[in-house]
């Protein structure tokens, strides 16, 4: 009996279950069959509202603009009638339209003429393309006209035509190209990229003419339509790569795209990690050689930075100067980079270990000396070398934002009488103010100034460690940005790559910067499958020289 | 389908530093003190060993190249027996780094750090040891493949810059003393540690190129032993092997001795730092065999949350592992070595039983 | 063993956050977790009784004083 109850309530519980679910599904569908009777409202009021804007007829799609612009000061709706009887609109943006142009270009030749019938004037403008105007083109959706009203285009409608004629006479005032502020060379170019995107690609094709650099373009930012351009060459960058980079761009829906950052940030491959893994710069040279590498760039409008990936730390350390000097040269000058690297963020620490608890490391004279003058201070090393590293990267952010034409004197009290008059006072020690010094200098030889930020940041957890653990500590500390910077991936490339994993071909542009005439092919990272660069034997006339004598 | 990351000269590179490591620093003494003279003897019979450990278990690997040994292990021997005997290889496993992890703590705590409290420094050498563990095997083989000039460079330099103290009458010794009986001790001690090469077993289905395993075998077997012997000769020569055999760190004496000019003192804490980041390799990646191992007996799918909690649960048992240190260094006689072969030849039994099986159903097929 | 089981506690909770953001099934690993807590403490308990060491010492002595014709 007893079973026979168990299994009616199953059952009964099933059944219940059952009807539940078929209760929610019932609901769901009613509830996706609204939303979808709802979406396909809004797209028919939409849709009536585009046939309004599309419709022939002028006065409504005058309208449907007024309407869209309302409250928008700087728009100009500029009504004429060429003759006999065809009214037309002029929309446009004051500031960001050259009026002249279209005065000279458009409104002079229309109202001189006559056209009899509005079929003459169609011709005329559409058909036989007899305007003075290149680049002229027409939309018929008036969304499209809208994006091009404030892209600072000049929009024509005309009575009794659906097909809205676009002046491509935007205008607007644009800094001019000068030397690039942060990535000086001696002997290169020395033109930088600006805030117009245009320009900025006329830099990157006037180095490399060729129809193999393609310039792929997106538009991002719901609101600031921002142009977006991937620059890369066909044939050399890999196509993996090309399709990564726009499958991660594809991801980006913000309202506005004010910087590349945004983008930066967006696609990179880990955002939380100190190291930044897209490499940016503001010279055109340095984006067409890495284009040229196989990698791609991205250049967003209204910044004059442009991003390139994949990069590795190494890629980093490398100034676009080290191609323009005699290569011995650049090659010593890339060791002591090196060196200085690790200077800039051990240095402190170093100290710290060997004054707190490896004395016997230093020979006696100059334990001597340093234990002497750190007899007044009345802090330990640690809380020393603190004080002094945070007041240096005060120093350091102040003087970025301090008015110019007061940042030397600021600067002048910052660095020597402070440091002066501290080490008189007995708060710190001499000894700590050359340290400091050293590793300030030193930060700022890294010639990527997000790697010598990263760099700096992450000298105070080590010198935490130094304080309290000594070498040991610095060894630990090493050990886990080892591994941090080990697995970083910048778009498939291990973040230390001819270093970990080894690879003898890429090692050639990183331990040494090799002569022009060696680098025969491109780094293997960026370019596996089409790797000649040039030549062989680019210096083939001396060994024909040789052979003479 | 696990893909092929490891490749062989990563491999080569990884080993080499993962054999030599542990014996430089902490078996020296232990080495000097049973041998003597026969050590360097001692050091090639134990290589020896070490290949012939090692080729067993790739030949294991190589009847199913793409399948781990934790999987299949079960199908050759029964299920009730598989388990018990895996879970002894980790044991085992677990045992090794804890010991290493032992002697760091010991030995930073006798020499540098006096008065920390040991678990603080046995706690950062876990969270750096399972940090890398953590990012899986790639990590402790590009990690070796970056450092190994570095570490190679510090191995070798110590030999060379110590040759002024060399008193070369001693060096006789090699020739008149040295036995294979005195050197038994040294190689059946150093064979567990060339033997561990035999990890190999575990993470085959990694490695591309697997048809060269055997050659790159050989050839750190190679490297490691003469880097081996290329320290303890120099030890032998200059402080003797009475001397040597009374000291726990011999090679540290001998770091000591370095003065190079008068710029620096000594170079030991920045030595053994290096050192200690070769070791945190090595002991990450029998780290990560553990969980590996773990994770697949549990039929859990991913070993990557296992590593802190398995290191945390290490840290721990190093605590409890041995109070004193005449404690611990009596153990290197008590039997670890032991332990650790037996671990590293149960893949053997597996291997016989597997031809046996095969033969058997070759025969029976063909009676057919 | 309080430090130990903050340890584990801070594992624990990281481990479970990870493996939540990767919608990886929580349930055996946290019994894992739990039985090495639980280990661990017990083993750091009974720490003065007796060491680890000793069990290889019982076991393996033997084998390996013969091996080495001791």
């Amino acid at each position: 009996m007893k079973q026979e109850e168990k299994e009616k309530r199953e059952k009964l519980v099933q059944l219940e279950q059952q009807n539940e679910q078929m209760q929610q599904q019932s609901q769901l569908e009613q509830l996706t069959q609204r939303e979808q009777q709802d979406q396909q409202m809004k797209q028919d009021a939409m849709e009536q509202q585009e046939s309004i804007a599309s419709s022939p007829e002028l006065a409504p799609r005058l309208e449907w603009f007024k309407l869209r612009l309302e409250r928008v000061a700087e728009v100009v709706f500029h009504e004429f009638t060429v003759d006999y009887g065809h009214s037309c609109v002029l929309i446009y943006m004051s500031g960001m339209f050259d009026i002249k142009q279209a005065e000279r270009n458009l409104l002079e030749p229309l109202l001189g003429k006559v056209f009899y019938m509005k079929d003459e004037l169609t011709q005329y403008l559409f058909s036989r393309n007899q305007l003075p105007v290149t680049e002229l083109h027409w939309v018929d959706r008036a969304a499209d006209a809208l994006q091009a009203i404030l892209q600072g285009y000049g929009i024509l409608l005309f009575q009794g035509e659906p097909r809205m004629l676009v002046l491509p006479y935007a205008n607007y005032e644009t800094r001019s190209i000068v030397e690039a502020p942060n990535e000086t060379v001696l002997r290169g170019p020395r033109e930088a990229f600006i805030e117009d995107i245009g320009v900025n690609i006329s830099l990157l094709r006037r180095r490399i003419k060729s129809p193999l650099l393609k310039t792929e373009e997106y538009t991002f930012g719901r609101h600031t339509s921002t142009r977006v351009v991937l620059a890369y060459m066909e044939g050399i960058c890999k196509d993996s790569l090309i399709h990564e980079v726009r499958r991660r761009i594809s991801y980006l829906d913000i309202d506005g795209v004010l910087s590349s950052s945004q983008i930066e940030e967006t696609i990179t491959d880990r955002s939380s990690s100190p190291f930044t893994q897209i490499q940016y710069t503001e010279r055109p040279d340095v984006v067409s050689s890495s284009i040229l590498e196989g990698r791609v760039a991205i250049l967003v409008d209204n910044t004059p930075i442009a991003l390139l990936a994949p990069t590795t730390i190494f890629s980093k350390m490398q100034s676009s100067e080290d191609y323009y000097q005699n290569f011995v040269a650049a090659t010593a000058i890339r060791y002591i980079r090196y060196l200085f690297l690790f200077i800039s963020f051990l240095l402190p620490s170093f100290y710290i270990a060997i004054s707190t608890f490896h004395a016997e490391m230093i020979p006696f004279r100059l334990l001597v000396t340093v234990a002497s003058a750190r007899e007044v201070v009345p802090f330990p090393a640690l809380l020393e070398a603190f004080i002094m590293e945070i007041s240096f990267e005060a120093l350091r952010e102040a003087s970025v934002r301090i008015p110019k034409s007061i940042g030397q004197t600021v600067s002048i009290i910052g660095a020597l009488i402070i440091g002066t008059a501290a080490v008189q006072a007995g708060i710190v020690s001499a000894a700590m103010v050359i340290i400091v010094s050293v590793t300030g200098i030193a930060s700022f030889i890294i010639p990527s100034f997000d790697l010598g930020l990263s760099f700096r940041l992450m000298r105070f957890p080590l010198m935490l460690l130094a304080g309290t653990f000594g070498i040991f500590g610095i060894a630990c500390g090493m050990f886990l940005i080892y591994t941090h910077a080990l697995n970083l991936e910048s778009f498939g490339v291990p973040y230390l790559t001819p270093m970990a994993p080894s690879n003898r071909d890429s090692a050639k542009d990183v331990w040494m910067r090799a002569p022009w005439w060696r680098m025969n092919e491109r780094p293997s990272f960026a370019a596996p499958n089409n790797r000649n660069r040039q030549k062989k034997q680019a210096r083939g006339w001396k060994l024909e020289q040789e052979d003479l004598e | 389908m696990t893909t092929k990351v490891v490749t062989q000269k990563q491999m080569y590179k990884y080993f080499t530093i993962h054999i030599i490591t542990t014996i430089i620093m902490f078996m020296i003494g232990i080495v000097l003190q049973q041998s003597g003279y026969s050590a360097p003897l001692g050091v090639l019979i134990g290589a020896c060993i070490g290949i012939v450990i090692t080729f067993f278990s790739i030949a294991f690997a190589k009847r199913r190249p793409d399948a781990f040994f934790v999987h299949y292990g079960a199908d050759i021997v029964t299920r009730w027996l598989h388990y018990p005997l895996m879970a002894f290889i980790i044991m085992t496993n677990f045992l090794l780094v804890a010991i290493n992890l032992w002697e760091i703590q010991d030995l930073l705590l006798q020499f540098y750090l006096t008065g920390t409290p040991s678990w603080i420094i046995l706690g950062l050498c876990g969270l750096c040891i399972s940090y890398m563990a953590r990012y899986g095997i790639k990590s402790m083989f590009r990690a070796a493949e970056g450092m190994f000039y570095l570490s190679m460079i510090t191995f070798i330099i110590i030999p060379y810059l110590v040759h002024s103290n060399m008193e070369w009458f001693l060096a006789r010794g090699f020739a008149t003393i040295a036995s294979v009986k005195e050197a038994w001790p040294t190689a059946y001690h150093l064979g567990s540690i060339f033997g561990e090469a035999s990890l190999i077993l575990y993470i085959y289905p990694y490695i591309s190129q697997a048809s060269y395993t055997r050659k790159t075998t050989i050839r750190f077997t190679m490297l490691a032993a003469l880097m081996v012997i290329c320290h303890l000769i120099p030890i032998l020569i200059v402080l003797g092997p009475d001397l040597a055999q009374n000291l726990n760190y011999p090679e540290l004496d001998i770091i000591r001795l370095i003065k190079s000019g008068s710029y620096l003192e000594t170079l030991d804490p920045i030595i053994i730092a290096l050192w200690l980041v070769s070791i945190f390799i090595k002991l990450s990646f029998i780290l990560f065999v553990i969980s590996h191992m773990l994770s697949r007996i549990l039929k859990l799918k991913y070993s990557k949350p296992l590593i802190y909690p398995i290191c945390a649960f290490i840290i721990v048992s190093t605590i409890c592992l041995a109070q004193s240190h005449t404690q611990f260094f009596s153990m290197h006689n008590g039997g670890v070595s032991t332990c650790v072969y037996i671990s590293q030849l149960i893949p053997l039994l597996y291997y016989v039983i597997d031809v046996m099986r095969n033969r058997r159903q070759q025969m029976e097929e063909e009676s057919l | 063993m309080i430090i130990i089981a903050i340890a584990y506690i801070v594992i624990i909770t990281y481990e479970v956050y990870y493996m939540k953001r990767h919608s990886v099934p929580i349930k055996p690993y946290v019994v894992l977790y739990g039985f090495m807590l639980i280990a661990s403490e017990i083993l750091y308990y009974f720490k003065d009784e007796f060491q680890l060491i000793t069990i290889i010492k019982v076991l393996f002595a033997p084998i390996e004083s013969i091996l080495l014709f001791k």
